[in-house]
């Protein structure tokens, strides 16, 4: 039973899962297609390899029925195969990940509207530590830039991770400080991940590629336009732990943001400004809704990033299976050695170290020195 | 009376055939020696002299000249006596030529006229051999070293007048014979110190097993007392035993040297461990006459270096090519000698030089003192060292009443096991064992499936491994697999295989 567990959690084993993998990613590729157009499909086909093993006569039903994008369903299929679409991702360095995907956060899983399909280059966030979302106004002030730094400094001193929308102002300047000060961010795009938007910040992206990830829920080639962006704000929110918003207007796409991270469950801080100031006003507003205050990066650590990580570690060991929760149990706040730990569990040592580098990926223990672990 | 007989000269490792001629001539009585002669060989005229009147053979005064050939070897050694001796009895007349057709002589007299044994007899017999001769004569000393050699008759005399009436006819010698296999059984069962006196200890032990298993290199660390020399003295004793072409091999590397056992044969693998003063010259070998050193004595066995550290660092810098090609190359201006040398490398060191480092109770070294002291080792050779483990200091209960560890008999099956399966994977290609491979080929021998890789990634990333680490990871992991006798690398070989890296806590 394990065993099938084990075998499902790596994915794609079958070959069944594979050419279901390879054919929502045909699918999600589709030019001018979105997620409403994807859903009606699955809903109508039930799979997207049936999908894609569907004749021309069933799609042209649908454009018979007034559902006249399906049309786009046939010139694609005419042009291109699961195959080829699957080899041109793998040739721009692009991977796609669907909900039937290990690799597919399960974060993402649990919102209201999960994405059906997600195009990335770079990695997912590591699950083990927090994610802090930092976003705010694009057109911004000098001292917002700075704050949002501050914050972005803070979180990937204490191991965070930080997820943003990689867009002009506080976006960019967050994931900016992040990467410099030796931690990775994670940007949500509002268009292809092919895509570079806004140019200027091509030196952001490249740096996000090899320490952290440029994800988008829109197929390669994907123009950004504006009915595309807040839907991609609840991606930015529903993968945070917990959302900071440096400075918004009043109307502005972060406060969608903190709405979609309030209808989801994520903490959100807000951080306060003078009132007469326009460019906090959105901040001001959601405080008085009930939103956390952003006193200073230094409590904010204490308090919030430390619970967060806290509460990760309990959630993880909760779901130990039984070899790693008798290592776990052994090791303390003092290290142990691995010689003690194998005689007190009686486990043999390729056992153990599997174990130990479970554990340690899972962010519950650290090598404390030669061969000694402890909890961390 | 002119008279030749067949002797040999040892050269490194190989013999050259050396025909001792004496000429005994009417004319002014003189004993002249000729032919290149290093001062040991000219000083034989007078053992044989004294040797030959205490055996009543005298010697008359007339004119004698004594000649080795060809004239362009330097001779050396105490080997000649015998032929030399022989040589002048015939030239005397006291024998027939004939007598001496195809017998090979070596050895040393002593002037009452024992024979005493020399060095390198068994290279010298088998030259003899291949050169034709039915029988050789030689000390009683080293008989049973030169009856291993097969297709030659080997005769052991203790004394000149013996080897006068042997070949006068008129008491023959008892003929040597020697069963390499009976000795090779003989030995095997000889108890010498075995794993099950370890107690506790569990990492270093599985390490050992590892190392021995893939033929790696081993680093063992900790602090005094732990029993980091106790566990690499039992190394050998989980080695497959050694085969008879490797015991001929063996035997004469150290019949060269002088430490052959009594048996004659070196039928166990050797476990060699030079004190840390040892200088260049004995750890690689090398004299003016150049000698196998210690790492070819080690030969097909264990070299164990304690305390690593303490070594001059020139004296181990010499390791590294001899580690590489399996051989030593040493030049010298009578010529160049090639000695094999291929050896396991077990090392150990202290933590730190008062030895109790990270116990901070004990230890009052500076972090840079500890730094320093660990530094102390090359960084070359450290590369070259595929596990690294860390003794602990056994728990008093443990010593009380630990349980007998495994003995070395059940790990060494394991391990010829690992060994058979490398013996087949590795059939046509220059490497034997996984230590000895290079990175480029790891790809193909040390394949990993699409889950391993992401272990193996996550844990390059989490633990900030070099590509060399990986490697030695790659490598260890191999060993690990054919172990269990698997043909895959699983994840949880990659996993132990980690627990044996070079840690970054020690500043590498």
């Amino acid at each position: 039973m394990e065993e099938k567990m084990e075998e499902r959690r790596a994915g794609r084993n079958t070959d069944e899962e594979m050419r279901e993998h390879e054919c929502m990613a045909w699918m999600c590729s589709i030019p001018g297609l979105f997620r409403p157009h994807h859903l009606k499909l699955l809903e109508r086909f039930g799979h997207a390899a049936d999908l894609y093993a569907a004749a021309e006569t069933e799609t042209e039903a649908m454009v018979k029925e007034g559902y006249a994008w399906a049309g786009q369903v046939r010139k694609f299929r005419k042009k291109h195969s699961a195959e080829e679409v699957s080899r041109r991702l793998a040739g721009q360095g692009i991977r796609f990940c669907y909900a039937g995907d290990e690799e597919f956060p399960e974060k993402l899983r649990q919102i209201p509207d999960p994405p059906l399909g997600l195009f990335i280059k770079g990695t997912f966030p590591d699950a083990t530590r927090p994610c802090v979302g930092i976003v705010g106004a694009r057109l911004c002030t000098r001292h917002g830039k700075e704050t949002a730094e501050a914050v972005a400094r803070t979180v990937a001193a204490s191991g965070g991770q930080v997820i943003s929308g990689g867009a002009y102002g506080i976006d960019g300047a967050a994931q900016m400080e992040a990467l410099r000060s030796g931690g990775s961010s994670f940007a949500f795009l509002g268009c292809g991940v092919d895509l570079v938007y806004p140019e200027e910040h091509r030196n952001l992206f490249e740096k996000m590629y090899s320490s952290g990830g440029v994800i988008s829920e829109y197929h390669p080639g994907a123009f950004a336009r504006p009915f595309l962006f807040p839907p991609r704000n609840r991606l930015i929110s529903g993968l945070s732990d917990v959302i900071v918003i440096v400075e918004a207007r009043k109307k502005s796409g972060s406060l969608i943001t903190a709405a979609y991270a309030a209808e989801q469950g994520r903490d959100v801080y807000a951080v306060p400004g003078r009132p007469e100031d326009e460019l906090s006003e959105g901040c001001n507003e959601l405080i008085s809704q009930g939103a956390g205050i952003f006193l200073s990066p230094e409590r904010f650590a204490e308090d919030v990033l430390s619970a967060i990580g806290g509460r990760k570690r309990e959630q993880t060991a909760q779901l130990l299976d039984s070899g790693e929760r008798k290592v776990y149990g052994i090791l303390g706040k003092t290290s142990v050695n691995i010689a003690e730990i194998a005689q007190r569990t009686g486990l043999n040592l390729s056992e153990l170290g599997k174990i130990l580098i479970d554990l340690e990926l899972k962010g519950l223990i650290r090598e404390a020195s030669a061969d000694s672990y402890l909890r961390i | 009376m002119f008279a030749s007989v067949l002797s040999g000269v040892v050269r490194g490792l190989e013999s050259r055939m050396i025909t001792v001629e004496a000429d005994v001539t009417n004319g002014l009585p003189q004993m002249q020696m000729v032919g290149y002669l290093s001062s040991e060989v000219r000083e034989a005229q007078e053992r044989v002299r004294s040797a030959m009147q205490n055996c009543h053979l005298s010697i008359r005064p007339m004119r004698v000249v004594i000649n080795l050939s060809p004239a362009d070897i330097r001779k050396a050694g105490s080997g000649f006596d015998l032929p030399i001796a022989v040589a002048l009895m015939i030239a005397y007349g006291y024998l027939p030529q004939s007598s001496v057709k195809d017998i090979f002589f070596a050895g040393e007299l002593s002037l009452n006229g024992e024979l005493n044994g020399i060095h390198g007899m068994l290279g010298l017999v088998e030259e003899a051999r291949q050169n034709g001769c039915r029988a050789c004569i030689v000390p009683e000393d080293n008989a049973a070293e030169a009856a291993m050699v097969q297709g030659i008759e080997v005769y052991g005399a203790f004394t000149l007048k013996e080897v006068f009436d042997h070949l006068s006819g008129a008491a023959p010698l008892w003929k040597t014979i020697i069963n390499i296999e009976e000795i090779l059984q003989k030995t095997g069962q000889r108890g010498g110190p075995d794993f099950k006196d370890v107690k506790g200890q569990a990492m270093v032990r599985r390490a050992a097993e590892i190392a021995a298993a893939g033929r790696h290199n081993l680093l063992i660390s900790g602090p005094p007392g732990a029993g980091k020399s106790m566990i690499a003295k039992r190394i050998p004793s989980i080695l497959p035993p050694v085969s008879a072409d490797e015991a001929l091999e063996i035997s004469r590397i150290h019949s060269v040297a002088g430490t052959l056992p009594p048996e004659g044969l070196v039928c166990e693998r050797p476990f060699r461990m030079p004190h840390h003063t040892i200088s260049v010259s004995g750890l690689a070998g090398g004299g003016m006459i150049p000698k196998p050193g210690e790492i070819s004595l080690a030969h097909r066995g264990v070299l164990y270096l304690d305390e690593i550290p303490e070594f001059r660092s020139e004296t181990i810098e010499i390791l590294r090519q001899p580690m590489e090609d399996h051989a030593i190359t040493i030049t010298r201006n009578v010529g160049t000698y090639v000695f094999p040398a291929d050896f396991m490398l077990v090392a150990s060191r202290n933590p730190c030089k008062c030895g109790y480092y990270p116990d901070r109770s004990r230890c009052r070294c500076s972090e840079k003192d500890v730094r320093r002291y660990l530094q102390q080792i090359s960084r070359p050779l450290l590369d070259r060292i595929d596990l690294h483990v860390t003794a602990e200091q056994v728990p008093f209960e443990d010593l009380q009443e630990g349980a007998a560890g495994e003995s070395s008999e059940s790990i060494r099956a394991r391990v010829e096991k690992a060994h058979a399966i490398q013996t087949e994977r590795y059939k046509g290609t220059p490497y034997r064992f996984n230590g000895e491979l290079d990175a480029n080929v790891l790809e193909k021998y040390c394949l990993l499936g699409e889950k391993e890789k992401n272990l193996m990634a996550r844990i390059y990333e989490k633990k900030q491994l070099t590509a060399r680490t990986y490697h030695k990871i790659l490598k260890t992991a191999r060993t690990i697999a054919d172990l269990e006798g698997k043909e895959k690398i699983e994840e949880k070989h990659l996993a132990e295989a980690a627990l044996y890296r070079p840690d970054a806590a020690f500043g590498e």
